[in-house]
């Protein structure tokens, strides 16, 4: 294509100034000419100097005016499409992160790109864990959709429980919670006062016993479903008791999840992006993330020596500092295994009546092994596996539901009734544990519910103890057969009742979460008892009630921690957090002495038990003790040594997490 | 004594005064227009950079899984 423009003329050389005025040469001076002349040429010459400039000047704006304004705009017109395609597919990434969060594998998907925050923020802590002051202004303004709430809920009685990332996730995602959801009990019920809370917690039951009525008394098994749907539907019309709705806890979340996100990359855009960057750039995932600017000083990625403007932006997924394992591995335990997380709180309820043989560590083991594997998984492994798993613990649900269903039949009346059962799917390996502690826990029963049904209707203890689940008449209250279950349920109304006050509001919200979404339950559970739990852990840190209650109330999570709560209840936090920490090669022995068995029965995905366990036995052997693991901490050690990262992460153990060492120390 | 050059020259410079504060004008609004334009285009941004990286760890892994397979049949 030939250019048409016309060639620029150069510029004429520069004057230059000259110290002998002799010397000063006029270009177009007739020099010859008189003084006078030639200072009345040269004042021409001036002129037309100045007349040209003048033009050269209006030439600009009028190009300016006339030819490249309307050409930006054209162009801005013309990138409309683009945009458009271009916001598609970050609403495309954005929601992929959503919509896999409920699910296995949206770690993977999760880790890619939007994760990042959340690894970042991992990262961080994990780096800084020496310096704590640091991490926590970093973190504090990340937004962690579902897992950071954990980790903070487990730690309330910290001082450092502002520093970590779920404490930051609240005042942002509060406001849109709050607003959005008015319902979320997690966040209004810890703001209301307990009488406030009382006062709705009644409303709601009665509510939920016209439902019960209608469900149980129309409807049979088969028609649970539509029951369901038909609850669901009414339970939304109702703005009292909006948690109850199966879907709604989803929708508000993915809302709120987008809101936040775009809510970042919004305030980013309206600052200039360098200013922003270098001033108020903070940590704040959301917004790194979403503006990709992100300030490279805080990419986590980054190696530690690393230019920023060199990184490539490959991550390694195994590297497990990269992978922000105790993040990871929280919300994986709870999302992966809902049974096994509710056969957990059932042993909450059930706690003391644990068999003999059985400790709560052991029963924290069958945990693990998944958590480790789920943690695998994210390099995507045998999602025959995973399918395999689904069914089975459909499988398990159904016959729960069933039985519960027989439940219902006998006394939907009493209105609440704890079930320590929840009918949250169990893997037959858990399923066992389940039904010897749910007999005890039965017995054990101290809910103002338990009561209840007692008074109302004897309880089989047969029944009880296989499928009862008391939680399943729960749910038909709430939503019949809504979901699986409320792995948290059991576990929450012992212990609100003993505290005395509260929060029925938060079991409640526990439950509705529960039951929202059955394939999604366990990622409910994660994210939100956490925020719930965060709250708890506000509200009073220092109490260790609340933290006692709170951690409850995470409790599918936390459920193993929760098996420990009886003994020490603060410790749970503590514990949760070691067992991302370097606490794990404790959880590793316990593990591998008494539940191997399970753990590779448990097995879904991730390196195959046998596999795993030699290479624990590896790990332990090249060094793999505890102040192995303190040193861990360090990050150069974990940079350097990206095998032995590998390494742990295959042997299921979790990185270590900056709570731990906060709890500990 | 007036020097009519001088009137001239003023007049004349005033004028590329007013130019040059016009041009100026333009100047800013054109910058405007694609401080706006890029402020727009932030989604471009992302999600390329959401694509890019996303492609880079997909291949890292991949390769990373290949390699831990490769080394667990090794090792089995």
């Amino acid at each position: 294509m030939v250019d048409k423009r016309r060639q620029i003329p150069p510029n004429p050389s520069r004057w230059q100034p000259n110290s002998d005025p002799a010397s000063i040469h006029v270009p177009g001076l007739d020099t010859s000419a008189s003084v006078l002349d030639q200072i009345e040429q040269m004042e021409q010459l001036i002129t037309i100097k100045l007349q040209n400039i003048d033009e050269n000047f209006s030439k600009i704006h009028n190009l300016l005016a006339n030819k490249l304004l309307p050409a930006v705009k054209r162009y801005a017109v013309g990138t409309e499409p683009v945009r458009e395609a271009a916001k598609f597919w970050t609403s495309f990434y954005e929601q992929a992160a959503q919509i896999h969060i409920p699910t296995y594998d949206d770690y993977s998907t999760v880790n890619e790109m939007p994760s990042e925050r959340e690894e970042q923020a991992d990262e961080e802590t994990f780096h800084n864990d020496n310096s704590r002051a640091q991490t926590t202004i970093s973190d504090s303004h990340r937004y962690e959709p579902s897992i950071t709430s954990t980790e903070n809920s487990f730690m309330p009685g910290q001082a450092a429980y502002s520093s970590t990332p779920a404490t930051a996730r609240v005042p942002k995602s509060f406001e849109s919670y709050v607003s959005r959801t008015s319902d979320d009990a997690s966040w209004t019920a810890s703001m209301e006062s307990p009488l406030v809370r009382l006062d709705k917690e009644l409303q709601r039951f009665s509510t939920e016993d016209d439902d019960m009525l209608e469900s149980s008394t129309a409807h049979l098994d088969p028609s649970l479903q539509l029951d369901e749907s038909r609850l669901d539907s009414k339970h939304k019309d109702r703005s009292i008791q909006p948690r109850s709705e199966k879907g709604k806890s989803k929708d508000v979340a993915q809302p709120l999840l987008r809101n936040v996100l775009r809510h970042n990359l919004h305030s980013v855009g309206d600052v200039p992006p360098s200013e922003q960057i270098l001033t108020n750039m903070s940590p704040m995932k959301p917004r790194g993330k979403q503006k990709t600017p992100i300030p490279k000083n805080y990419n986590p990625y980054l190696p530690p020596e690393t230019d920023p403007a060199n990184w490539n932006g490959i991550v390694d997924l195994r590297d497990p500092s990269v992978m922000t394992p105790p993040r990871f591995t929280r919300t994986k335990p709870s999302r992966r295994n809902p049974a096994t997380s509710t056969m957990e709180s059932d042993d909450d309820d059930s706690f003391d009546g644990l068999p003999p043989g059985m400790s709560p560590p052991v029963l924290m083991s069958p945990a693990r092994p998944p958590r480790s594997s789920a943690e695998l998984g994210l390099l995507g492994q045998t999602p025959t596996r995973e399918a395999s798993a689904r069914i089975k613990r459909d499988l398990v649900m159904d016959i729960q539901y069933q039985s519960g269903q027989a439940r219902q039949m006998h006394g939907y009346a009493n209105s609440r009734v704890e079930s320590t059962m929840s009918t949250m799917p169990t893997p037959p390996s858990l399923s066992r544990y389940n039904r010897q502690d749910t007999t005890d826990s039965i017995v054990l029963d101290t809910s103002f519910e338990s009561m209840m049904r007692r008074v109302g209707l004897p309880v089989p203890s047969s029944i009880g103890t296989t499928a009862s689940t008391p939680g399943l008449r729960l749910r038909s209250k709430v939503a019949i057969g809504a979901s699986h279950a409320d792995p948290v349920q059991p576990s929450e109304p012992l212990i609100d009742f003993q505290e005395g006050l509260i929060t029925p509001e938060r079991a409640q919200t526990h439950l509705d979460m529960d039951s929202d979404s059955d394939s999604f339950d366990e990622v409910n559970n994660t994210a939100h008892p956490s925020a719930a739990f965060m709250m708890a852990s506000a509200q009073g840190p220092n109490d260790s009630d609340d933290s006692f209650d709170s951690s409850n109330h995470s409790g599918d999570s936390l459920t193993e921690e929760d098996a420990n709560l009886g003994l020490a209840p603060v410790h749970p936090f503590a514990m949760g957090v070691d067992d991302d920490g370097f606490d794990d090669s404790f959880d590793d022995d316990l593990y591998d002495g008494n539940a191997l068995g399970d753990a590779e029965e448990e097995t879904l995905f991730g390196v195959p038990p046998n596999q795993r366990i030699h290479a624990q036995a590896r790990m332990r052997a090249g060094g793999g003790n505890p102040v192995d693991g303190l040193r861990m901490l360090g990050e150069d050690l974990l940079q350097e040594t990206i095998g032995i990262g590998t390494q742990i992460a295959m042997s299921g153990r979790v990185e270590e997490s900056p709570t731990p060492a906060s709890g500990r120390g | 004594m007036e020097n009519p050059h001088a009137e001239r020259q003023a007049v004349l410079l005033e004028r590329i005064l007013k130019n040059t504060s016009k041009c100026t004008e333009m100047v800013m609004e054109l910058n405007h227009c694609i401080e706006e334009i890029l402020r727009a285009n932030a989604y471009v941004k992302t999600a390329a950079d959401l694509a890019t990286k996303y492609r880079k760890n997909v291949q890292y892994n991949l390769e990373a899984t290949r390699g831990n397979k490769a080394a667990d049949g090794n090792r089995s």
